[in-house]
Parts: C-alpha cells; sequence; structure tokens
C-alpha cells in the first residue's frame, strides 16, 4: 500500500496554513473592552436645555424580551423627558459590544412591527446637531390611534450604518484591524399626530442633549462626524 | 487504464491508495475539530440548530459508505478547479473561523470538501459524493438577512391565521400585530415560533428521506421536494394554536412550561410523518419502476 503522495501531503499542509492564519487573525479585543468604561445612565445628562428627565415609571417588558435584549446589548437605557411646554420625549440608546452577526443591533423598523404597529415613512436625512453632521432615519409608527415619529441612527464601530449591506462593511472594516466593533442605536420619539412638528422638536431636542454632554461621551454616540 | 482493468478483478480493488489520505484526514480534524467543538458548546445547544450534529453525523456516515471511492485510481483528475476551490474555501474557513462568522466557517466545508476531491480523484469522483457535500449546506446557520426578511412575515402570517381560527371555535381572541390576547392571557408571538428553523430542519430530514428512497419516479420527487415547506409551515401553525389552547384551558405554566418543548418536538414528528404518508399516497399513482436486476429475475 502506498503512503504518500505530494498531492494529498500538500493538501494538508494547506488545510494546517488556514488553521494557523485563523489563529493569528483572531482578534484579541472586543473594541468596547479596550476603550475606557462608561455607563449610559453616567454619559446622558439627566437634564439639559429646557428638557428635564421624568422620574423612572417602570416600563412593561415581558421577562422573555428582557433576557433576549440582555443578551444582545451590554447596555440599554430608557428615559423620558419632558419640556416646560409638558412635551414628552422618549430616549432609548442600546449599547453592544459585540457586532458579529448573531449580536448585532435590531432596527427600529422591525420592533415597531413586531409590537403592532405599521411603520410608515422610513426616511434617511442628515440632521446638523451643533457643529456634527448626523445622518439619521425617520419613521412614524402608528398603531389605533396611537401616532409615534421617531428619529434614530446606529453607529457601527466609526460609521452609521442604516442597512444590512453598510453594517456589513462596518464590521468588516472594523474586524481587519483585529478588533469586534461595537454598535450604538440612539432612538428618540414621542407620541403626537403632527409628524413635522414632532420631527422638529426631535432635532432641538438632540442639539440640546449633545451640547450637554461632553465631548468623550458624545463620541460614543455620534462617532467623529462633524 | 491497464491497472483499472486489473484492479477491477482484485477483492481490494480501490484500497490501495487509501493509505495515502492521511495528511488530508489531519488538515481536516485540524480544521473542523475546533469548530464542532464550539459548535457543540455553543449553536447545537440551541433549539433551533439542534439538527446540527445529526447532518453532521449523517455526512460522515455517508462518506464512510463511499470510502472505497476515495482509494479508486483517479481517472482524470481536475487541478485547474480543484486548488482554487480549495483555496477559495480555506480563506472563507480562515476569515470566518477568526472574525466568528460561521456562515463562512462552517460553509467553507462544503468548497473544500469538493477541492480535495477534484484534485485528487477527479469530477467523476466528485459526483458520487454529491449528496454528502449538498447535505452540509443544512449545517451552516441561517445567515442573518434571510432570517430577518422571512421572521417578521412568517410571524405574522401564524399570528393571523390562530386568530381566525380560534375566532372561528368561538375562542375569545384578538390581535395586535404578532401579540394575541386569549382571555386573560397575552401571548407573544416571539421569533422562535415563526417556525423557520424547523423549516430547515424538516427541509434537511426530507431531503435525507427522499435520498435513501432513491424514488425513480422524478414526479414523484419533485412533488415530495414541494410539499416540504408548506408541510413545515402547517405543522407550526398547529403548534402555535395547541400552545395557545394550552394556555387558555390550562394556565400560562403549563403553556410555557415542559409542554412547550414538546410541542416543539412534535411539531417535528408530526411534520415528518405527514411526508412518510404523502409519500406512501404518491406510491399508489407513481410506484417505483422496477429495477433492472429485479426485472432480470422475472
Amino acid at each position: 500500500m502506498k503512503m504518500l503522495s505530494y498531492k494529498h501531503l500538500l493538501i494538508g499542509v494547506a488545510m494546517l496554513a488556514a488553521t494557523g492564519l485563523a489563529v493569528a487573525m483572531k482578534p484579541t479585543q472586543k473594541a468596547a473592552d479596550q476603550g475606557s468604561q462608561f455607563s449610559l445612565e453616567t454619559i446622558i445628562p439627566q437634564q439639559f436645555g429646557e428638557w428635564k428627565m421624568q422620574q423612572a415609571v417602570a416600563t412593561l417588558v415581558s421577562p422573555d424580551v428582557q433576557a433576549e435584549i440582555d443578551k444582545i446589548y451590554n447596555q440599554t437605557l430608557t428615559r423620558t423627558y419632558t419640556n416646560a411646554a409638558g412635551e414628552h420625549i422618549m430616549l432609548s440608546i442600546a449599547y453592544g459590544g459585540d457586532q458579529s452577526d448573531s449580536m448585532a443591533v435590531h432596527l427600529p423598523e422591525g420592533c415597531y412591527r413586531g409590537q403592532g404597529f405599521d411603520v410608515k415613512r422610513s426616511t434617511p436625512q442628515v440632521l446638523k446637531l451643533g457643529n456634527a453632521e448626523v445622518p439619521v432615519m425617520r419613521l412614524i409608527a402608528e398603531k389605533g390611534s396611537r401616532i409615534e415619529p421617531i428619529t434614530y441612527w446606529i453607529l457601527v464601530g466609526e460609521s452609521f450604518a442604516h442597512n444590512r449591506t453598510d453594517r456589513k462593511l462596518a464590521q468588516l472594516r472594523y474586524t481587519l484591524t483585529g478588533k469586534v466593533p461595537e454598535g450604538m442605536l440612539v432612538r428618540i420619539s414621542n407620541i403626537n399626530s403632527e409628524s413635522e412638528e414632532s420631527f422638529g422638536l426631535h432635532q432641538q431636542f438632540l442639539q440640546q442633549m449633545l451640547a450637554g454632554m461632553t465631548p468623550e461621551s458624545r463620541a460614543r454616540l455620534i462617532g467623529h462626524a462633524s | 487504464m491497464t491497472t483499472l482493468a486489473n484492479n477491477a478483478g482484485s477483492p481490494r480493488r480501490g484500497m490501495e491508495s487509501i493509505g495515502l489520505w492521511w495528511p488530508v484526514v489531519i488538515g481536516a480534524l485540524a480544521l473542523y475539530l475546533p469548530t464542532y467543538y464550539d459548535l457543540a458548546h455553543g449553536l447545537w445547544d440551541t433549539e433551533e440548530y439542534a439538527h446540527g450534529p445529526i447532518v453532521l453525523i449523517v455526512t460522515l456516515y455517508l462518506i464512510w459508505s463511499k470510502r472505497k471511492e476515495l482509494g479508486e485510481q483517479p481517472e482524470k483528475t481536475s487541478p485547474l478547479l480543484g486548488w482554487p476551490l480549495l483555496v477559495v474555501g480555506l480563506v472563507m474557513y480562515s476569515v470566518g473561523r477568526s472574525q466568528d462568522i460561521l456562515l463562512f466557517e462552517v460553509g467553507s466545508q462544503i468548497p473544500v470538501m469538493l477541492g480535495v476531491l477534484l484534485i485528487t480523484l477527479g469530477a467523476r469522483a466528485a459526483k458520487t459524493f454529491w449528496f454528502p457535500l449538498f447535505f452540509l449546506l443544512f449545517m451552516v446557520p441561517l445567515p442573518g438577512f434571510i432570517i430577518d426578511t422571512v421572521t417578521n412575515p412568517l410571524k405574522n402570517q401564524i399570528s393571523v391565521i390562530t386568530e381566525h381560527v380560534l375566532y372561528f371555535f368561538d375562542y375569545p381572541i384578538a390581535r395586535s400585530g404578532v401579540v394575541l390576547s386569549v382571555g386573560p392571557y397575552q401571548l407573544l408571538v416571539a421569533d422562535a415560533c415563526s417556525g423557520l428553523h424547523s423549516m430547515f430542519s424538516l427541509s434537511a430530514m426530507g431531503l435525507l428521506y427522499l435520498y435513501l428512497m432513491q424514488h425513480t419516479s422524478r414526479l414523484r420527487n419533485v412533488l415530495l421536494i414541494a410539499a416540504i415547506l408548506p408541510i413545515a409551515f402547517v405543522a407550526n401553525v398547529v403548534r402555535v394554536i395547541v400552545l395557545v389552547l394550552i394556555t387558555y384551558h390550562m394556565g400560562d405554566e403549563a403553556g410555557q412550561g415542559f409542554l412547550h418543548g414538546m410541542a416543539g418536538i412534535m411539531l417535528f414528528i408530526v411534520g415528518l410523518l405527514f411526508l412518510f404518508l404523502l409519500d406512501s399516497v404518491l406510491g399508489y399513482f407513481l410506484p417505483d419502476r422496477a429495477t433492472n436486476e429485479a426485472k432480470a429475475k422475472t
């Protein structure tokens, strides 16, 4: 019985090389673990401009939904702010240190539909917030008489990524540098049938919120967009 | 060609060069043992991909059962096709394994195996392994974009159908989105209820069944393949309805407890039974042609 063939040997060597390559390419750090630790609770001020945080009202989230949220996101923050005119804005931020496939942030379009909302007019927009220009998505979710205009953006690593391809590219760009990218979803909404008015209010809210933050914290939310 | 003719007479036909394969076996183990180890401690533990190890074992068995082919003298190899395929597969593996992209890591098995077969034995031999190669697809986790685009419509459809069916039978049921209210209970039709993964695993088992049955009627095969997904869908609707009824009649704990897991297994068994039933019914109209050997005897 012959025991040696250069073909089979070469294949075996190529396979071992691929194994070695995989080990060498393995990113060693999650970007999230690398940067200084932070807490969404503290970097987002409780009061800024004319907005003030409402004392927390217990939100009703079923336990299994909460478990799923905890699995995907390292940190989540849900707050409601009010201003002197009695207008309410709901702020929701989700931060995940690992944006590989199974862990990617969920798009609000999908979440709202899942809760029984009808999602209309999902349009991209670029908002001028202070010195920064931030690309955002605007959409309107409707359920019965509840009409909820929403503004959100998603930051993956250093770039905004509002569709699947952008996100995949951002993720790959990041991993080529040997890091697992982090993802940040910032979403604000209010309940108001006058959507144009609401979107204006959203912009004003975001401007004041970012202005009330330290530059480092701001960079966490909008990267280095300016 | 003369060696081939000589081989045909020997009882150890095809086994002479099986010993050449040891470097490939070592290489393949180095590549994929860590992958299987991670899968066994991750993905395969989840309900959605519990069929993974079955697919692996079946594939290995199918390859083993054709191991004679691996010892054959190559007729006409295709290194020009094989080497690029192997390299692409290995790069896919390295990227996938290092970046945690299971789609690439697990999926690379197919180009790697195909490449190796083309280099060593050529296209004819590779063809005899087509089913194990194809079957490996079912080990690959569904890519996120498929899950995302399909899950929500499925959930919606299932919620709507469940609502209509139970409403027809006078149950106090209301639906908003994918949240069902039955009597005092509110049930969320979760992602797992979409049945997407049961469709995937049922497809795997259904196609394996067809491969093993070797029906001669092409129409019968086509009809059965076409029936797999609808059967999986209906079975899943039945599962969700059963769970809603359990919750309504026996309370929340029963609906979320062990009966929830039971229903998942039931779904699988019922789906397969449906398929077998359909196959035997089709057998009346499209019987298998007698094989040549059987004909010769009569």
